[in-house]
């Protein structure tokens, strides 16, 4: 409770998790986004946070509409036309080249 | 660049690899593929000239770097309005949504998730839209987006968060993704 207590106060520089140690609701809320985007460098705290969205209902849900949110938008992406990329390579292979 | 690489190795071994990444976020910036592919050139002789200077760490977000001030100033000599043109940002977005579909048959879709998703987007402003672009379209880490708009990584982390809450609450709104809090309520009524 201090610890994460102390956390929030530190904006979750320190004290950092514990192996097991539980993190609470709020704190998984602060971190979600940069755990979907895996962009969370702490090994333990990816781990907690994986265990707590598997048991907490609420966490769970949100996790999961975020996840569909972030799928639905990747897949917006439209494909760059091979020729393109072909024909960008292919004039700075000729820069490299000197031609 | 250290001796033992000459310039013309360099740029083979660390630009060539990522063209295809400075082509999707050339089109993010630029809006149109005609431009996209213009930028990319310029970036391609920029780089060329400055590999020399280069170190070899992190090439994506040297090139990166390289890319956004070749657009800035290219842009300097166009009429800046055209940038956030909605309707263009519209047009484009439904071509990539009919590009896609076609492209990928064998995804499930749920389609009204998916077009909230998309009338959510929509009506963000270009500041948290160009995030979401480069992160979740383009595939960048908050670093290399941070490169991309020159601006600190916590300002993308904000943005991108911020931009993604909006999304959420729309999809709340909409009824088409309740909270836990929601479907509670919802039971004991
Ligand atoms: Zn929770």
């Amino acid at each position: 409770m201090i610890r994460s207590i102390l956390r929030r106060m530190t904006g979750g520089r320190w004290p950092g998790l514990r192996p097991g140690e539980q993190l609470s609701c709020p704190e998984v809320g602060r971190s979600l986004q940069r755990f979907l985007d895996g962009e969370l460098p702490d090994d333990v705290e990816v781990e907690s946070l994986a265990a707590h969205l598997e048991e907490c209902k609420r966490c769970g849900l949100e996790a999961d509409v975020y996840r569909r949110i972030k799928d639905a938008i990747e897949h917006r992406r439209a494909d760059v036309p091979e020729e393109s990329v072909q024909r960008l390579r292919e004039f700075g292979q000729r820069l490299a080249e000197g031609a | 660049m250290s001796d033992e690489v000459s310039g013309d190795a360099a740029f083979e071994r660390y630009v060539l690899p990522e063209v295809e990444v400075m082509l999707r976020v050339a089109r993010s910036l630029t809006r149109h593929q005609a431009d996209a592919e213009d930028l990319v050139q310029d970036t391609l002789i920029r780089a060329y000239k400055a590999i020399d200077r280069f170190d070899g760490r992190y090439p994506r977000a040297w090139l990166l770097t390289i890319l956004r001030n070749t657009h800035i100033n290219r842009n300097r000599r166009r009429r800046p309005e055209l940038l956030h043109d909605p309707d263009v940002q519209l047009e484009r977005a439904s071509q990539s949504l009919s590009e896609d579909e076609a492209s990928r048959p064998d995804r499930f879709i749920d389609l009204e998730f998916d077009a909230e998703v998309e009338s959510a987007l929509q009506s963000l402003s270009s500041t948290f839209g160009e995030v979401i672009e480069l992160v979740d379209i383009n595939g960048l880490t908050y670093a290399e987006a941070a490169e991309v708009l020159d601006v600190p990584v916590g300002t993308v982390m904000s943005r991108l968060h911020r931009g993604r809450k909006k999304i959420r609450e729309h999809l709340r709104q909409t009824g088409v993704a309740p909270t836990y809090r929601d479907l509670e309520t919802g039971r004991s009524q």
